[in-house]
């Protein structure tokens, strides 16, 4: 709970994560500490390897962890049932994946339905949202037919479509070329501002990185720092404050 | 539950041509099981209507429950009878069997149904026309030596006349008969014409044997023709094939009349079911408890009976294949569907979808899957029998029947193969981790390594069987166990063999193949092996119809090897009727063509063994009967000299023994068989009771035991049963002993050789059969009233082979059509397999086509490709055909019918040899598709499409 009393979304506590490799195991968290409050938009950035995915897959059930906490509203993950916990990724959180990963036999609009239980709602609710993507003319196309920056907005659909406590993006604009990843940022800003989205992105680029809130730097499987970027409009900016921290931290 | 559906649905669309050709495959399994089922429904409507019209004008019939031969209807129920007074006729009739031969005016038939005999089979064309075929036991429509007598005074016939009259009640024993429609034409009887029946219990010194009868009717009465008939186990009205007078039978059979059955006609008013509820108390309580028949009970009996029973496993067993086809083919498309699609699983699983629920998503396709291929296979097997019954109505007189139970077993094949097929892809789905969703691509580079526990598991397994089948070998008891376990087994360790013998494959044949075909050797590695399990399941899918195909051949021809008269057998027979002298005979040893020195006069008789020694009370066989055939042969002619007739491999004993003893008295050579099942030793004796002199026991020493195989149907096809259908074995002793001791005045036949290979056949037979017949008319005690000799007839040892070989092929052939009609389905398998193949390296074909590999190459690299699966196919199929037959052989020596001769292994490779082109052909087709549109495509297209796989 925070200090008003309403449940906090997303709280990690002391993660750890070893991977076994054989002879040399990879330790990918260590003791990783995350609060992340309602409405709130947060970067998790970190060069390859220093466990920023990992944190990403552990906050979204994908993955288990060794020790330590994952709480999305409240509910410790670790205490789900593999069946309950699939019902509980359905329905709290939204994850946006990197390839977008739309199912390519479905259309636009079957793969916003997915997460969701049929009824009046769902139809009503996947209208709102094909509204507000901007992607009404186009939901009845598959995949196939579809830009990379409409499948990630198809996709960002299908993450919201359970009105999720968060949503997890995994390098939303890695696939993206610069302007439409410009746009789909936009879009991520705007549903936080309006619909007070509480959204975590994992990235390495800066100016993804520029629209969040506060920027979390992940080294080595660990916490380094963090800073806000808020009133920060430039990626330059982002960029040199971020490798200011990694030499602070090599020195 | 919707989104599963639909996501189910979606999966199917992706791939429209694999959804058309795994239905295809499924319907034509399903038309499979329809074809076969709807012969029992059809034979079902057949026993309906026979049971319907069996009775006559009777509404009732009271018979024993027992249903032995010796149990009868005891006088006192009969008096009882009568005394109702709402029975209007009871009428007792006895039955037996007598040994006849008939005497026709008209040819011998061989016709099609027609209104007349709608309750007739038609006879296989091939019946009539074979020189067997008038033989006794040759084939189910066979003219055997005995008919069935049903002994009657009731005043009018059971059934409406055809022709003629029924029988007079003179008071006397008049000497006619009436005989049943069908039986009449088999027999080219008809009116006025004669039947000789042997006497029971006469003896010759006395009076005649023989008392002839005067057909004076035709009886319309319905019957079962050939296979249907087999093994009836209820006694009817319209079971008798002559119908006599009681009197006249008492005198024929040598007894005193007994009921067998009565036939109950009730008044008009009554009721039969109080009838028969107020009358049951009483049968069961008289000295032998009887019961009543209707029409319904007489349908349920024939519905129990062999010939249905028979049926009814063939569409079991033709069910077995097509949901193994089925479950193939199916599990295949799942297995392809789960493996493209891993990611899309992963991400399911990450967003939306349980386990379970995605383990239903697989089970809804392979269900869907089922369903739309049930449903085309019901349509289109509704019309080829129509169609069939419309072009062949004979072959389908009782239309294209689709009853419930073709339709039940339709679904249990489809329905039951889709939902098994859906486990082991489900599985895999349902193991699929929703972080993989976020994984990169999936690297498919590598293939499957072989595993050595499931070889050595697989090998195991196999090793099974023949242990079972040869080490601890089944009996009756076991077999139901041992048979399934030792085949399951079986099955198992090739399924787990399949990926070694796949790389196997890859390994030896994959280069050799790729430079047959031009193509580098590098386009062709590792291909099948690239999705080994997926190859394996293609390849099984094959090896189910070539491994029965295989095993059936085996299995038959090598049983067949031990019936098939050997080379101890001289090149020719005469049956004689009534017999020659030995004098005549060395007349004929003087014709052109036959070797003097090997052409011997015969004396045969078929006496019962005083004791059961083969216990054939317990498991009859066609080495346990309670009967031999003996044969009286001058010893030293046939056995010893520079040409003897019979050059036998011995067993036990020796030649020269052997012959010295069978001068000096009862001593006898015996097949090995024999002293198996009986276990007796050389030296041993056993007692024969003469059929006519049954009081005058005799008993034979063993003098020797020699193998004598084909003795079967060297004595079934040449008068040498004249008894009945089976014997124990064929035992050769002295002329003048089997002469005297089963009074045999003349010689019953000529056993000869030729006298060069070169001989025409039928020019000889033909020579013979004219001086036999020219000898008889010269015997001054010929009489015109009866011909001096009934027939004379030459039957070659090889005609005999060739017979027997051509009709076993035909059958075995017949049987195989099931496997190679599930191999046909198993290949639009391979398609699906092949095209997935190919579209999975759509981007690997586009960087080739860039590079400068030719639309040839590629081409030829794919048709290669179903080559090597089709080869994997026939490595499995002849490895488990082999086995599976031999192991079959080996238990059927001790539970089958058919069994106790211990044949060698025959392994008919050219039968094999053509299964194999025809799976190496369907192999290679099946590829030809994918070939073509891979060839056809444009190499930018292809990195195109490639790249875009999600």
């Amino acid at each position: 709970m925070n200090e008003s009393g309403s449940v906090v979304p997303l709280v990690v506590e002391d993660l750890w994560k070893t991977f076994p490799r054989g002879d040399s195991p990879v330790t990918a968290l260590r003791g990783v500490n995350l609060r992340v409050e309602h409405g709130e938009f947060i970067a998790i950035m970190g060069a390859s390897g220093s466990g920023k995915s990992t944190l990403l897959h552990a906050v979204a059930g994908l993955t288990n962890v060794d020790s330590g906490r994952v709480l999305i509203d409240g509910q410790d993950l670790s205490e789900l049932s593999d069946a309950r916990l699939t019902r509980f990724r359905r329905e709290k959180l939204g994850i946006v994946f990197q390839s977008f990963n739309l199912i390519p036999s479905l259309t636009a609009e079957d793969n916003i339905r997915l997460p969701g239980t049929s009824g009046a709602e769902l139809d009503k609710h996947v209208d709102q949202l094909l509204e507000r993507l901007g992607m009404q003319a186009r939901r009845r196309h598959k995949p196939g037919a579809l830009s990379g920056g409409e499948q990630q907005r198809i996709a960002i659909a299908r993450a919201l479509v359970c009105d999720p406590a968060i949503l997890l993006a995994d390098e939303p604009t890695g696939s993206l070329d610069s302007v439409t990843g410009q746009e789909i940022c936009e879009l991520l800003r705007q549903l936080c501002d309006e619909q007070q989205r509480t959204i975590v992105v994992v990235t390495h680029e800066p100016h993804v990185a520029m629209w969040a809130d506060r920027v979390v730097v992940l080294r080595d499987g660990e916490n380094l720092a963090e800073f806000d970027t808020r009133h920060i409009n430039d990626p330059q900016e982002v960029a040199s404050r971020y490798q200011s921290l990694l030499r602070v931290e090599a020195s | 539950m919707r989104k599963v559906v639909n996501l189910a649905i979606g999966f199917l669309r992706e791939h429209p041509v694999r959804f058309v050709l795994t239905t295809v495959a499924t319907a034509a399994a399903t038309c499979l099981v329809l074809w076969v089922a709807s012969s029992y429904e059809a034979l079902l409507t057949t026993y309906d209507e026979y049971a319907n019209l069996a009775l006559g004008r009777y509404e009732l019939a009271i018979a024993p429950i027992s249903m032995k031969a010796e149990d009868h209807v005891p006088p006192e129920c009969l008096e009882d009878l009568r005394k109702a007074p709402s029975i209007v006729a009871a009428d007792p009739m006895w039955a037996q069997r007598g040994d006849i031969r008939t005497h026709g005016s008209l040819p011998v038939e061989s016709r099609r149904s027609d209104a007349d005999s709608r309750y007739e089979l038609p006879r296989r064309e091939d019946a009539s026309q074979s020189k067997f075929a008038g033989g006794p036991g040759s084939g189910p429509d066979a003219l055997m030596p005995d008919a069935l007598f049903l002994a009657t005074d009731a005043p009018a016939p059971p059934f409406d006349l055809d022709e003629g009259r029924w029988l007079t009640a003179d008071g006397e024993a008049s000497r006619e008969a009436v005989v049943r429609a069908d039986v009449a034409r088999r027999r080219g009887l008809a009116v006025g014409d004669e039947i000789i029946v042997e006497r029971e219990g006469a003896n010759d010194d006395d009076e005649d044997d023989d008392v002839s009868l005067r057909v004076v009717g035709i009886l319309g009465a319905p019957s079962l023709a050939g296979q249907q008939a087999a093994g009836i186990p209820i006694l009817a009205p319209s079971s008798g094939e002559f119908f006599i007078a009681t009197a006249l039978a008492e005198e024929l059979f040598g007894a005193s009349a007994e009921i067998s059955l009565i036939g109950v006609s009730v008044a008009p008013d009554v009721d039969i079911t109080k009838f028969r509820f107020g009358w049951a108390p009483q049968l069961n309580q008289y000295s032998t408890p009887v019961q009543f028949q209707e029409a319904y009970e007489i349908e349920e009996a024939l519905d129990q009976a062999a010939a249905a029973q028979n049926v009814r496993l063939q569409s079991y067993a033709s069910t077995g294949v097509a949901l193994v086809v089925s479950l193939l083919v199916i599990f295949c498309t799942l297995s392809m569907g789960v493996t493209e699609r891993v990611r899309q699983y992963a991400v399911l699983r990450a967003i939306a979808l349980t386990r379970s629920e995605i383990g239903l998503l697989i089970a809804i396709e392979g269900t869907v899957l089922a369903v739309v291929g049930l449903a085309g296979g019901v349509i289109a097997g509704w019309a080829l029998l129509y169609a069939s019954a419309a072009a062949r109505p004979d072959l389908l007189y009782h239309g294209a029947p689709i009853g419930a139970t073709s339709l039940w077993l339709a679904v249990v094949a489809t329905l039951g193969g889709g939902l098994l097929a859906s486990i082991v892809p489900a599985w895999r789905a349902t193991r699929v981790r929703p972080i993989d969703a976020m994984a990169p691509r999936p690297d498919e580079s590598g293939g499957d390594r072989v595993r050595w526990s499931l070889v050595l598991a697989g090998l195991a397994l196999i090793a099974v069987n023949p242990l079972l089948a040869f080490v601890f070998p089944p009996n009756e008891q076991t077999l139901h166990i041992v048979m399934p376990a030792g085949y399951l087994c079986m099955s198992i360790g090739f399924v787990l063999m399949a990926p070694a013998v796949v790389a196997a494959v890859d390994h030896w044949c994959g280069p050799l193949l790729a430079r047959l075909v031009a193509v580098d050797p590098r386009l062709l590695s590792s291909q099948i092996t690239m999705h080994v399990w997926r190859t394996a399941g293609t390849a099984i899918a094959m090896a189910v119809g070539m491994g029965l195909f295989i095993a059936i051949h085996v299995w038959g021809f090598t049983m067949l090897q031990a019936f098939i008269p050997g080379e101890w057998i001289p090149d020719a027979i005469v049956t004689l009727g009534p017999g020659l002298s030995p004098e005549d005979v060395e007349q004929i040893a003087d014709l052109p063509g036959v070797d003097s020195e090997r052409c011997l006069p015969m004396v045969a008789e078929q006496p019962r063994l005083l004791h059961d020694l083969t216990g054939s009370a317990d498991r009859p066989s066609v080495t346990r009967q309670d009967n031999v055939i003996i044969v009286g042969l001058d010893p030293d002619r046939a056995l010893g000299g520079s040409h003897p007739l019979f050059q036998f491999e011995w067993v036990a004993g020796d030649l020269q023994s052997a012959i010295e003893q069978m001068r000096h008295g009862r001593a006898c050579i015996v097949p090995d068989h024999f002293l198996d099942e009986t276990g007796l030793r050389l030296g041993d004796t056993f007692s024969l009771v003469p059929p006519e002199d049954a009081e005058n026991v005799v008993e034979y020493t063993i003098a020797g035991a020699v193998r004598m195989t084909g003795w079967h149907w060297q004595t079934k096809l040449t008068g040498l049963r004249p008894r009945t259908h089976r014997a124990a074995a064929l035992v050769i002793a002295s002329y003048g002993v089997v002469a005297r001791d089963f009074d045999r005045d003349a010689a019953t036949h000529i056993w000869f050789s030729y006298d060069s290979p070169q001989v025409d056949a039928d020019t000889v037979a033909s020579t013979v059969e004219t001086t036999v017949q020219r000898l008889s008319a010269q015997r001054p005690e010929s009489d015109a009233a009866e011909p001096a000799v009934q027939e004379a007839r030459v039957i070659s040892a090889q005609g005999i082979r060739e017979h027997i070989q051509g009709v076993a092929r035909r059958w075995i052939w017949m049987i195989s059509q099931v496997p190679i009609i599930a191999l046909l389905i198993a290949s639009l398998g391979v398609v699906n397999v092949l095209l997935a193949s190919v579209r999975s390296r759509r981007w690997e074909f586009g960087v080739l086509r860039a590079v400068g590999v030719t639309r040839s190459e590629l081409a030829r690299a794919i048709l290669a490709e179903g080559l090597l699966v089709a080869a994997v196919a026939c490595l499995l199929s002849l490895g488990f055909g082999v086995i599976a037959g031999w192991c079959g052989c080996g238990m059927a020596q001790y539970v089958s019918f058919f069994g106790g001769l211990h044949p060698p292994l025959i392994i008919p490779w050219s039968a094999i040899g053509l299964g194999m082109t025809l799976v190496i052909l369907l192999g290679v087709v099946s590829a030809v598709w994918p070939a073509y549109q891979i060839s056809r495509a444009q190499p930018l297209a292809l990195l195109q499409e490639g790249l875009g796989e999600f």
